[in-house]
């Protein structure tokens, strides 16, 4: 287990890895999308309340999911970054935060339309709203402090102790609707009651279900190829760069050359990494 | 669908493809420019 | 401290921030809970925990008969928690979800009724707090409280947290005791 876990945190396997698995995940991640789409907007019946308006649930249900989840999945690996030194780790936390941070977005903006036609109102201040606001601007603190710092590695510590200390609000955001009087609604389908007993009729649940589990394929898929990225970027100069990623992509798999030989990096390659960061044009992300 | 609703829940969908997009595209277009620049560094080192 | 290794102090600094962290918002959140809280409840406004003429949210259910519309866009109805009622005027626009049984939040201030002389809450702003269950119309039906079965347990009053409402009925405010 540990061995199968140390090889796989060696970027040239991790590399090879994400490769076979990414294009699996965003194929399912987007079938099981589009049939959930289409089963949210045709199929499924209009609520007995809230008529058509209620099917915006099946973009904001997952896309709200995804900004906790990511949250928590930024925050673990910045504890095995900062614990570990793990350089993996590191570009998960880089490489989570932007996708986290639009899918935060996506969940704020969906919930403005859907609370315009059903409360009356597109904004109120209640902890809800409020709370994932915050954890919107807690992932603009990770992207922002990760582009301030030249150092690729200083970055990735210094967003792993935002993403730490961020996390306390995810339970906020999660149980804000049980703990205090809020206008949005209690979970419908996340929370041990809803599990016991059902507050969503089956004919509207399975399109949420698709796609929820849609939206989490598709993040891990787009999250392995940031990490891909993030990777090679940071061991631009190492010798299984040239091998794998700019060669033939599939072909040296026996030949494990990496630029690291364990968790800690030798002062000799981060001096170089830190160049080599500074001269690299910074994408939008 | 009723129409009164229609425009809500339409953008909403539409907002959805925007993010799924963006999320696909920049991490391609970010390999792009990488390997591009890996490319050039390995030229001018042979 | 020195007995330990340099990934070991890492490890300890790292539960102390997220415990340190996770312990100060539980301290601050539980002495300020009534400021997280977005609405008071008509318990609360009985009990005297708003200032008078304040303008403030209040939040409950619509009790069944006792919507009555008046000329134009005027209404009186009476709001409840699980325990009291609170008289409600209103003139405006109300959101679609609104009606008898349904869970609503008034933006308003605590006066009294012109017409009556009650302690009544003049909403200058209606939003509809819809809950946590969806069905399709058929359904809804086929259920015999399908207008009365919104819960009076999400308008939690303070001082009173939501698992003492575990025991109360979970229908409408119509079953709820009287105040």
């Amino acid at each position: 287990m540990w061995t199968w876990f140390h090889r796989l945190a060696s970027p040239p396997s991790f590399y090879r890895f994400a490769d076979r698995l990414a294009p699996w995940l965003l194929g399912l991640g987007l079938l099981l999308l589009a049939v959930g789409c289409y089963g949210g907007l045709f199929i499924a019946p209009a609520d007995y309340q809230q008529g058509d308006a209620f099917r915006v649930i099946y973009v904001h249900v997952p896309a709200a999911a995804l900004s906790l989840f990511v949250y928590v999945l930024m925050a673990v690996a910045g504890a095995i970054a900062l614990v570990w030194r793990m350089k993996l780790a590191e570009c998960a936390v880089v490489a989570a935060a932007p996708i986290g941070a639009s899918f935060t977005a996506l969940a704020l903006v969906t919930g403005m339309l859907w609370g315009k036609p059903t409360w009356g109102a597109y904004w109120v201040w209640d902890a809800r709203l409020t709370s994932e606001l915050v954890l919107l601007f807690l992932y603009l603190g990770v992207i922002g402090l990760n582009q301030a710092y030249s150092d690729a590695r200083t970055a990735a510590r210094a967003c792993a102790w935002l993403a730490l200390v961020g996390v306390v609000n995810v339970p906020i955001v999660h149980y804000s609707v049980q703990w205090w009087n809020s206008l949005h609604q209690g979970s419908t389908i996340l929370s041990l009651e809803a599990v016991r007993d059902p507050k969503i009729s089956s004919s509207m649940l399975w399109p949420l279900l698709l796609t929820l589990s849609g939206s989490f394929a598709f993040f891990f898929a787009v999250w392995l190829r940031r990490l891909q990225n993030e990777v090679v970027a940071r061991e631009r100069g190492a010798n299984w760069v040239r091998d794998c990623v700019l060669q033939a992509p599939l072909a040296a798999v026996s030949n494990e050359q990496s630029g690291m030989t364990g968790p800690e990096l030798d002062p000799s390659m981060q001096s170089r990494q830190g160049r080599q960061r500074h001269g690299e044009p910074r994408g939008a992300d | 669908m009723n129409e009164k609703y229609e425009l809500y829940v339409w953008s909403s969908y539409g907002l959805g493809a925007a993010v799924l997009l963006w999320n696909l595209l920049l991490p391609l277009w970010r390999r792009r420019a990488l390997l591009r620049s890996l490319n050039e560094a390995r030229d001018e080192g042979e | 401290m020195s007995g330990l290794s340099k990934r070991q102090k890492r490890m300890a600094a790292v539960l102390v921030l997220v415990l340190g962290v996770g312990g100060a918002a539980f301290l601050g959140f539980t002495a300020f809970s009534k400021n997280m809280m977005y609405f008071y409840t008509p318990s609360d406004l009985l009990a005297g925990a708003a200032k008078e003429g304040a303008t403030l949210q209040l939040g409950g259910l619509v009790e069944k008969g006792s919507l009555r519309r008046e000329d134009g866009l005027k209404i009186v109805f009476v709001m409840a928690d699980c325990e009291k009622q609170m008289p409600v005027r209103y003139e405006g626009i109300l959101p679609d979800l609104f009606r008898e049984g349904q869970g609503v939040v008034a933006t308003g201030k605590l006066g009294i009724d012109p017409v009556t002389g009650e302690r009544t809450f003049v909403a200058s702003q209606i939003l509809a707090k819809h809950d946590e269950n969806y069905m399709p119309p058929q359904v809804a039906a086929s259920l015999k409280t399908a207008d009365g079965k919104h819960s009076c347990a999400p308008f939690k009053s303070l001082g009173r947290p939501a698992e003492n409402l575990a025991g109360k009925p979970m229908t409408a405010a119509a079953e709820a005791p009287r105040s």
